[in-house]
């Protein structure tokens, strides 16, 4: 089986206090801490695993900046055999579009039984790249993944539906396929994981390598452009109870008793 | 083009080092990024979930959590590969170091005991056979290890132990009987090297086994802190140890436990940094959220001035570990921990280096025992109330000061270091010390830096280090080799020497902070480095004089004050505003963040 | 070529909600562009929809196909990419679901035509579409534009419109033939999987005690069931809690678990992440406790406490007893 994940370094917002930068269109992310998206790892888990039971050869790739190699060793070290890094600025900032067509140029030339991508990124969300990849390379698709099993050239996912729901789709591959957040339990990267990484290849590609024209290049190659970031209103906020949690409870548990029908 | 540099011991005292020839945090390779956000994310994943039943000794999750460790390779960054281990640089391991730190206590001093003094003296001086034996299943975990050498009546003298080792008849085993008193892991450890006299004066070590006839343990210690780890006195009676379990040379026991104390005492420094970390983070959160006068407190000048000052000895305590670290890489080059001559070659290459590694120590846990008592402090009230991680770790770190060589033998230990390497010319200190007194005499300006960064800080520490040269000087011309027995002068020598060090590392750090990124990236790096120099120099100042004191009176002592003063000399900086600013950053980030991985 | 499209989603002849949302949304954009609104219905058939959307449109384009009978990208894609190809709308509306979001890129990047995903609004500037979608973990609002395409793709994100109920149309039907020849094998559904049904229906409780990422682990979850037993209350939680398996998915609220309707919600570390306020923003009282003052969840709960909920549980759980007993 021979498995692509795309992967992508992003800085982790959920609980960090997050301020837009002088430009207005990115945020200030000097002392965020910065990880692998929490989707792509779980998709390259998933390759891991498929590799374990059936063998072959994992691929990562990833678009970005120097720092970006972190996220691919990192990778390299779970279990994937070879890495590829789009380096090239001209790249960069560039939509899912731009992104996702870059990526296949780097791509076009390696066969593929399964590119796994995460549902989205968790720094801008669009969720675009995945199916995009499944347009631009003419192969069937399938998104918000919660199980997979492979068997004679078939992908056989389940996908999740709003409200617990799920529907099972069978995929001719190659397929491409985003995965969703606990379709697994990815492992811990071990020593002995990053130690066998330091010999794995990682090719470095720029525009030139991956014949992409400038026009088709980042922000010239994109579809839609992002205008400028701002503060979303504060809406109507709660009313905010301060005092010691003693004082706090007293005032919630009236509440609940109220509302609750307690 | 600047490079790298292998200083000797000691050599910081007497040569201004260039921030290009050190290593600091923001030269972490790649891998070495990758295996420290790997280690946090196992203690996090693993440890920190289970935190609660971690609080009282619990020896059965203790080994489940060590094992699971030892899969990833946490616990063998000391063990060659040959024998099954990661064989990290020590950069690496004091990475995993510290981020077990910021996890429970219970399994951070579990494991440090077990990778550090558990099985370092296997992995250093064992035989091919013995680390055969044994090195395997303590890389993976399988068999925990712990250091039994102190004793009731012998804890700071360790070499005058008490327990005998007796050659029997038929010469295959030696018969132990003694006790040794505070091991850590011997609760539950399966192998422990220990160490006995031979034939009533040869100090041995040992490896024993847990499930040999006649070791038996006593109670659990019921200690102030570390609760989660195991504390007891481990007892010999007649127990056969056979002859090939000897480690090291009959009568060389002592080669074994102080090389082995010494790599062990530098890795005490990264687990308080670990742990200061932490509980920076949660004194941080609770001041943002914590509402006083209508106001978080930690928009207060007094909380701000604790939180600065928390980060500032914290950055200067990761500063000095991660340069003594690779310090110590750069002096192992050459040596293969496969090779049957480890131990010793290992040894030699280190021993040097006690000063730096002694030096850690100190700062180390006397920085974790300032933390801590701030983070009570911040907290309030709450901060007294157990079932808060803070109430522990106070507890907890009182005990870093005095094991693994007490804070006071440590001060003995650097300034007879020192003196060792002046007097076999290893270190030219006699040269380093005329050349202070030659440069007072003819009001010598120091080089200038031509308004670099940081250029007053770095004339600060130069002549830090001449004022205290001048000391050391006079103070071994006073007592010759008797000087070691004026305990109280070696402390103040001892203060110098770590207040330097302290100083020059956070100084060299920031300016490689702000070399490596844009200027403005190092503001907060550069703030700390400040705020520790002009905290730290008139202190220096302060001990130089007191020791003067004690050294010269009359017109000698008025003359010595003099050329003191030319020394001396320097404008405070605002440090009230540069802890403001550096706690306004820690704040607006909840955490301490000056460290990017 | 011109018009505002709203793609109907349905599920087993079901016309899902948001596609309510959006032909309200929908006509205001048309009547700003004058444009003209159509409803488009893909299914294998599509007399039961026509019928419940015709007020909300002027015009309800359907094509019918057996493969359009449950969705599928491929069909779906094929048929829609047709239709946009001959009519040319500016703006084609659908939701930022579990179908839009895998169907809405791959129409866009077959057409080359700009798409702006999980959008919370449309608006009209100077005579162009603008979108405005949420970034990192929905703390900052960006403003997307669509480089003067003439033909542009928006999701929307569920909630974020009111559901149409003014418009009065008399929406004219025109069906278009399937431009599917062959069958399209290579994705094919199967079937669909109902819920595993567990032990506890949380959507039946009065009171919820739910639980977010900042319950810190696994072991603290039990303090937070002491207080749903104090109060006599139903435990509930968003994903993250379920994805690290220390609670089952049954007890999950959120888009891709259950909406609740509680009297009273009590969020419990809960940032209030989209996907968890969907399933919970209509419960009666919404009382969050959370240590980020910035957290979205306070702006949809009427109550909040700002403090570690490690500290703010134990006394919450006392004084709950005090009041039952």
């Amino acid at each position: 089986m021979n498995i692509i994940v795309c992967v992508k370094r992003v800085p982790e917002t959920s609980e960090a206090e997050i301020a837009i930068d002088k430009s207005g269109k990115s945020i200030r992310a000097e002392d965020l801490v910065f990880d692998i998206n929490e989707w792509d790892n779980y998709a390259v888990e998933e390759a891991v695993r498929i590799k374990e039971s059936q063998g072959g050869t994992i691929t990562v790739v990833t678009l970005g900046p120097p720092e970006s190699q972190d996220t691919l060793r990192r990778s390299l070290a779970m279990g994937a055999d070879e890495a590829v890094h789009l380096s090239d600025p001209a790249l960069f900032d560039g939509d899912p579009y731009a992104t996702a067509r870059a990526l296949h140029a780097a791509l076009k030339d390696k066969p593929f039984d399964l590119l796994l991508t995460g549902v989205q990124a968790g720094d801008d969300g669009y969720g675009q790249v995945g199916p995009i990849l499944g347009e631009l390379f003419h192969v069937p698709h399938a998104t918000m993944v919660t199980k997979l099993t492979v068997e004679d050239k078939k992908a056989r996912v389940h996908r999740e539906l709003e409200g617990g729901m799920e529907e099972v789709v069978s995929l001719d591959l190659p397929a491409v396929l985003a995965i969703q957040t606990g379709i697994n339990e990815p492992r811990y990267v071990s020593i002995m994981g990053i130690r066998k990484a330091k010999s794995k290849s990682l090719r470095e590609l720029t525009c030139t390598d991956i014949s992409l024209a400038p026009e088709d290049c980042g922000p010239a190659g994109s579809l839609i452009e992002m205008k400028g970031l701002f503060l979303p209103p504060t809406g109507k906020a709660a009313e905010i109870f301060k005092g010691s949690p003693d004082d706090v409870s007293i005032k919630v548990i009236d509440i609940v008793k109220e509302k609750g029908g307690l | 083009m600047i490079k790298e540099r292998m200083f000797k011991g000691g050599e910081f005292l007497i040569t201004d080092a260039l921030p290009e020839e050190v290593f600091s945090p923001e030269d972490f390779t790649q891998e070495q990024r990758l295996i420290a956000q790997s280690a946090e994310k196992f203690i996090l994943g693993e440890v920190v979930e289970r935190k609660d039943e971690l609080e009282e000794m619990n020896p059965v999750l203790l080994r489940q959590l060590l094992l699971k460790a030892g899969e990833l390779g946490f616990l063998s960054a000391d063990i060659p590969e040959t024998y099954g281990g990661a064989e990290l640089d020590k950069v690496s391991s004091s990475l995993i170091g510290e981020r077990v730190g910021q996890g429970p206590s219970g399994f951070a001093i579990s494991q440090m005991a077990h990778t550090g003094i558990g099985s370092l003296p296997i992995a250093l001086f064992g035989t091919a056979e013995q680390k055969k034996k044994y090195l395997p299943k303590l890389a993976s975990g399988e068999l925990i290890g712990a250091f039994a050498l102190t004793e009731p009546e012998h804890g700071s003298d360790a070499l005058g132990a008490k327990t005998t080792a007796v050659l029997s008849p038929d010469g295959k085993y030696y018969i132990l009987n003694g006790q040794k008193q505070f091991i850590t892991n011997a609760g539950f450890a399966d192998v422990y090297s220990t160490y006995a006299q031979v034939d009533g004066e040869k100090f041995t070590s040992f490896i024993v086994e847990r499930a040999w006839k006649g070791v038996s343990l006593d109670a659990e210690e019921k200690k102030m802190g570390i609760h989660g780890s195991s504390t007891c006195s481990v007892v010999f009676q007649d127990v056969k140890v056979p002859v090939e379990n000897v480690l090291g040379e009959i009568g060389r026991g002592h080669v074994v436990a102080l090389n082995t104390l010494n790599v062990g005492r530098y890795k005490i420094a990264a687990l308080t940094v670990g742990v200061a970390k932490m509980l920076i983070g949660e004194a941080v959160q609770h001041a943002k959220t914590r509402v006083q006068f209508g106001r978080p407190i930690c928009e207060f000048g007094l909380i701000k001035q604790k939180i600065a000052e928390m980060v500032v000895k914290t950055y200067v305590t990761e500063s000095m570990v991660y340069r003594t670290a690779r310090l110590l890489d750069l002096a192992l080059e050459g040596v293969d921990p496969a090779d049957e001559d480890a131990g010793r070659k290992t040894g030699d290459a280190l021993r040097s280096y006690a000063l730096e590694c002694s030096i850690n120590k100190i700062f180390g846990s006397e920085m974790l025992g300032y933390v801590a008592d701030e983070s009570v402090q911040i907290m309030g009230g709450y901060g007294y109330i157990k079932d808060n991680p803070i109430e522990g770790a106070y507890r907890d770190s009182r005990i870093h000061r005095i094991w693994e060589g007490t804070n006071e033998i440590m001060r003995l230990v650097i300034v007879n270091t020192l003196l060792r390497a002046g007097k076999t010319g290893v270190l030219p200190l006699r040269e380093a010390c005329a050349r202070v007194k030659e440069n007072l005499k003819g009001n010598a300006n120091e080089a200038s830096h031509e308004g670099g960064l940081l250029e007053d800080e770095r004339a600060m520490v130069a002549r830090a280090k001449q004022m205290m040269l001048l000391v050391i000087d006079c103070a071994i011309k006073k007592y010759g080799s008797a000087l070691p027995n004026e305990q109280e002068v070696v402390g103040l020598l001892a203060y110098m020497i770590i207040e330097v060090f302290a100083m020059e590392s956070g100084l060299l750090r920031a300016l490689k902070k702000a070399m490596k990124e844009k200027e403005e990236r190092s503001i907060i790096h550069r703030a700390a480095a400040q705020v520790y120099i002009h905290e730290s120099f008139p202190r220096v100042e302060m001990m130089v004089k007191e020791t003067l004191a004690a050294l010269f009176e009359g017109e000698d002592l008025a003359t010595k004050l003099t050329d003191l003063k030319k020394l001396a000399q320097f404008i405070p900086a605002n440090v009230v505003a540069l802890r403001r600013e550096i706690a306004e950053s820690v704040i607006a980030a909840s955490r301490y963040h000056l460290t990017r991985l | 070529m011109s018009g505002i499209w709203v793609l109907i989603e349905h599920r087993r002849g079901e016309i899902r909600e948001i596609s309510y949302e959006m032909l309200g949304k929908g006509r205001m954009v048309s009547e700003k562009l004058n444009q003209e609104l159509s409803a488009v219905i893909l299914s294998s058939d599509a007399k039961a929809y026509v019928d419940k959307v015709k007020k909300y449109a002027p015009k309800i384009l359907t094509i019918e196909d057996k493969q359009l009978e449950n969705y599928n990208a491929l069909t779906y894609q094929a048929v829609l990419s047709a239709l946009a190809t001959e009519k040319a709308p500016s703006l084609i509306l659908m939701g930022h679901t579990s179908y839009g979001m895998d169907l809405a890129p791959r129409v866009s990047a077959g057409l080359k035509w700009p798409l702006a995903s999980d959008c919370i609004d449309v608006e009209v500037v100077d005579g162009t579409i603008e979108a405005v979608r949420r970034m990192y973990s929905d703390k900052v609002n960006a403003r997307i534009g669509f480089r003067g395409a003439k033909n542009s793709l928006v999701t929307v994100r569920p909630g974020s419109f009111p559901a149409e109920i003014e418009a009065a149309y008399d929406g004219e039907v025109v069906s278009a033939p399937s431009p599917l020849t062959a069958e399209i094998q290579a994705r094919k559904f199967i079937e669909f999987l109902e819920a595993a049904a567990g032990e506890v229906d949380i959507t039946r409780a009065d009171i919820l005690v739910s639980v977010g990422r900042g319950i810190g682990d696994a072991e603290n979850i039990p303090l937070a069931e002491a207080l749903a037993q104090a109060l006599g209350a139903t435990l509930s939680c968003s994903r993250p809690v379920v994805d690290k398996k220390w609670l089952p998915k049954e007890r999950q609220v959120g888009t891709s678990g259950k909406t609740v309707k509680p009297k009273v919600y009590i969020a419990l570390g809960i940032s209030g992440a989209f996907q968890h306020v969907a399933g919970m923003k209509n419960s009666g009282t919404i009382i969050a406790v959370n240590k980020d003052p910035k957290a979205p969840i306070f702006t949809v709960a009427q109550y909040g406490i700002v403090d570690d909920l490690l500290k703010v549980l134990p006394a919450l759980t006392e004084k709950a007893k005090a009041l039952r007993a």
